[in-house]
């Protein structure tokens, strides 16, 4: 029997794009971070918080974005989401009483008032401000959050123009301090989307690793003797984790992953779609049918035939699941130990919005994941990418291959006949801001705050979700006009600028709409970082190898 | 942004009554009005927000070309040519005798000269183009410019230099202690709810016919696979 012969280190990735829009009254869009906050962000600051309250001993690591952070941090949209989760519990409560006499039916709808009622419970709690809620958590240890790029821009089309991914990295990890209140170690690569020179960018801000896929480190340069059972050092001294093939398959496959179970519940049937539309009409956005979260189905097969959910056997169920997961880890590293001279690692990351908005049951099972872990097994340990580092920290070298999570594992989801054309846009729009940067360093007054928006708007053009939904095809258009919106004003911008001509009237509505990082400094596009860290401090500890 | 996609889709609505719908109607008092058909009033989608409806400027009043690497064999190329970089090269030439083209410079997979090129004839009014090389982790450069009748190649602009990632495994490796071919064989995880035992079959069958490959299979540890490589197999996962 091994004992403890290696180590399993689970990674959520948070992400939305930021959308956040006080010019209408409901928007469909903001449903994203609404729906995200009640399914998935409380249920995991719950399930977090009751493994501390237990005294389980577990790890986990988390990015939570920049875009993320900021929504979660507005006050506007705090607002919002106290009305959202208002309205959810009166249709849960009208839903409890129309199903009084389908016993079946009304413990589902009783169900979904409770985790309404929690959701609005833990909201509260935390003085609607949940970073302060996964804060509580990474102070004990237990938990390590990851800094990520500033609007999530896919570094490596971006890289055209290396200021433009400086200043995405630079702002991610100013984000995260300003989030977090310290430096951060990690560096979550959006999409994973990694091209050699970004190491060295992640270097000079003093990130100690960041995560590739698989292939990021099978085809690394030269190719690593312990696969991706091991970090590796680029050339820049900044460790790389690539994911583990074997458990991403068993969540994500759309044909063999845990969610599609047929016991789990269904996403698609809603009674946003199914119910009379004078009954539903009201908690529907701007009346048009969409998803309300409230659904009384479980999967029950390929066919439209659906059988009513039943949390017990679903519940059941995510038990077993989270077995099989880790017998699967432990087969695994029993194996591995066996080949290789240190100690294994298995990196598994996902969505995070995949655990309970998509996979309802997602949640539980990482609970009971991480539980079991924690009393039912001896072979691995549960760990965070920065604490392997310091009980390992020598590593194989090598340069991690250009390569991303999408799709074809490379560029394609974001460059294709469906998205290719922002990035002309994109590109110039940099080349103009960091020469705008260079050209306006003693900018002050309005012409100091024209540059910061222009910063702005050109970081929220530059968000990979927009390329990704065009990718996908639907609300294609909310991302063509993101884009463009974005683009157009950053040019209007530029415009007024170099002319010498601004208008603080539409200045100050931009900024109350698009304001994300208020503390933005237009510099960052001049390459003039704030304090750049040293390597140093960390190399010192890495000097083993 | 991968859930968000799923999300994204539209739902399947069910043609039939469902237990659900039956359910809300049994349960709903006799004298509601919850029910009544207010589908003709139903709103269609439209845009939520009061984003631009005005569109980007065509050009930036440049002549520019740009090149991305899009995976290990695909390049992407825009481009912007103004009124004067064409008439530059037209000269004394018509329109219709110029064939706006690409022309793709290969520089080997360090190079910083080229080692070959080939053309790529472009539409009259495209500003973009994917381009396959047929080659994987080489340097390319491309110029835009246009083809004379006479088969001349006149450049209007120069783009950057791009490398493709390799996409395969590295032929250097610092030592054969562990190997990592692996990832080249169809495994897959244990599956829940199947018979240890069954999946242990299956997984042997699989292996045995890649015999020959090095493997490290991961949970079947204890069929002790692996023997001498033979070529390993190459592309992307």
């Amino acid at each position: 029997m091994h004992h403890n012969s290696g180590y399993v280190a689970i990674v959520l990735h948070a992400h939305l794009p930021y959308v956040r829009h006080p010019e209408t009254t409901k928007c469909l869009e903001e449903l994203w971070l609404m729906e995200a906050i009640t399914e998935t962000y409380i249920p995991l600051l719950e399930m977090l918080q009751g493994l501390l309250r237990d005294d389980i001993d577990f790890r986990i690591t988390m990015s939570i974005t920049p875009t993320l952070a900021s929504m979660l941090s507005d006050e506007f949209l705090q607002m919002r989401y106290v009305g959202h989760v208002d309205q959810l519990l009166e249709l849960a409560e009208k839903e409890v009483n129309r199903t009084r006499w389908q016993p079946k039916l009304q413990a589902i709808a009783l169900m979904y008032r409770n985790q309404f009622q929690r959701a609005r419970q833990v909201f509260d709690t935390y003085h609607h401000r949940l970073l302060d809620g996964f804060n509580e958590v990474e102070a004990t240890g237990k938990l390590e959050i990851m800094a990520s790029a500033a609007t999530h821009g896919y570094l490596p089309l971006l890289f055209v123009d290396k200021k433009a991914v400086e200043a995405q990295i630079a702002v991610g990890v100013e984000a995260y301090r300003y989030a977090f209140g310290k430096d951060p170690e990690g560096f979550w690569l959006p999409e994973c989307g990694f091209t050699p020179g970004i190491d060295d960018i992640l270097a000079a801000h003093g990130i100690r690793y960041f995560l590739t896929d698989t292939h990021g480190i099978l085809h690394a340069e030269p190719r690593p003797e312990t696969s991706v059972y091991s970090p590796i050092y680029s050339a820049a001294n900044v460790a790389a984790f690539g994911r583990d093939w074997e458990s991403s398959k068993q969540v994500w496959s759309a044909t063999e992953g845990y969610p599609g179970d047929y016991c789990y519940r269904d996403f698609y049937r809603d009674i946003g779609f199914d119910a009379d539309y004078q009954y539903i009409k009201t908690y529907l956005v701007n009346g048009i049918r969409g998803f309300t979260g409230i659904k009384y189905h479980r999967i029950t097969g390929p066919s439209d035939h659906k059988e009513l959910y039943d949390p017990a056997m679903a519940q059941k169920k995510a038990a077993e699941h989270a077995g099989n997961f880790m017998f699967n880890r432990k087969l695994q590293i029993q194996y591995l130990a066996t080949q290789m001279n240190r100690p294994p690692l298995i990196v598994a990351p996902y969505d995070a919005e995949l655990f309970g908005h998509w996979w309802y049951e997602g949640p539980q099972w990482l609970d009971y994941l991480l539980r079991k872990c924690a009393h039912d097994q001896n072979t691995f340990t549960l760990i965070t990418p920065r604490e392997y580092l310091e009980r390992h920290p020598s590593a194989p070298v090598g340069m991690p291959s250009e390569s991303s999570w999408g799709n074809g594992g490379y560029h394609e989801v974001w460059l294709d006949g469906s998205n290719d054309w922002i990035y002309r846009h994109l590109h110039k729009a940099a080349q103009r801001m960091v020469k705008m940067a260079n050209q306006y360093q003693n900018a002050q007054g309005t012409l100091e705050r024209a540059l910061n928006q222009a910063a702005r708007e050109l970081f929220l053009a530059q968000a990979s979700d927009w390329a990704f939904i065009m990718k996908t095809g639907t609300l294609v258009e909310y991302a063509r006009r993101r884009t463009q919106d974005h683009i157009l004003n950053f040019t209007e911008l530029f415009g007024q600028i170099t002319a010498n001509h601004l208008d603080e009237t539409w200045l100050n509505g931009l900024e109350a709409r698009h304001n994300i990082f208020p503390w933005l400094d237009f510099r960052v596009f001049a390459g003039d970082l704030k304090q750049p860290a040293t390597k140093a401090s960390w190399l010192s500890r890495a000097g083993t190898r | 942004m991968k859930g968000l996609g799923v999300e994204a889709k539209s739902p399947e609505r069910s043609k039939v009554a469902t237990e659900l719908t039956a359910g809300m109607e049994t349960a709903s008092p006799p004298t509601s009005d919850l029910w009544i058909d207010g589908t003709s009033e139903e709103c269609l989608p439209e845009p939520s927000t009061a984003l631009t409806t005005k569109e980007l400027p065509r050009g930036y009043g440049e002549d520019v070309v740009v090149l991305l690497a899009r995976d290990p064999t695909w390049l992407f190329a825009y481009w912007e040519i103004t009124a004067e970089g064409w008439a530059r090269v037209r000269q004394d030439l018509s329109d219709g005798q110029c064939s706006p083209t690409l022309r793709v410079y290969d520089l080997g997979p360090q190079g910083q000269q080229p080692t070959g090129f080939f053309d790529v004839a472009v539409q009259p009014f495209a500003d973009r183009w994917h381009i396959n090389t047929g080659k994987v982790g080489c340097r390319f450069r491309v110029d835009i410019g246009i083809r004379t009748p006479t088969g001349d190649f006149r450049p209007i602009a120069a783009s950057n230099i791009i490398q493709m990632p390799r996409g395969r495994m590295s032929s250097a490796v610092a030592n054969k202690w562990f190997r990592i071919e692996e990832f080249w064989l169809p495994t897959a995880a244990f599956p829940p709810g199947g018979s240890p035992m069954g999946w242990l079959k299956q997984r042997k069958a699989q292996l045995s016919e890649l015999e020959g490959y090095p493997t490290s299979p991961g949970i079947f540890s204890p069929m002790g696979f692996g023997s001498q490589p033979k070529q390993p197999p190459q592309g992307p996962i």
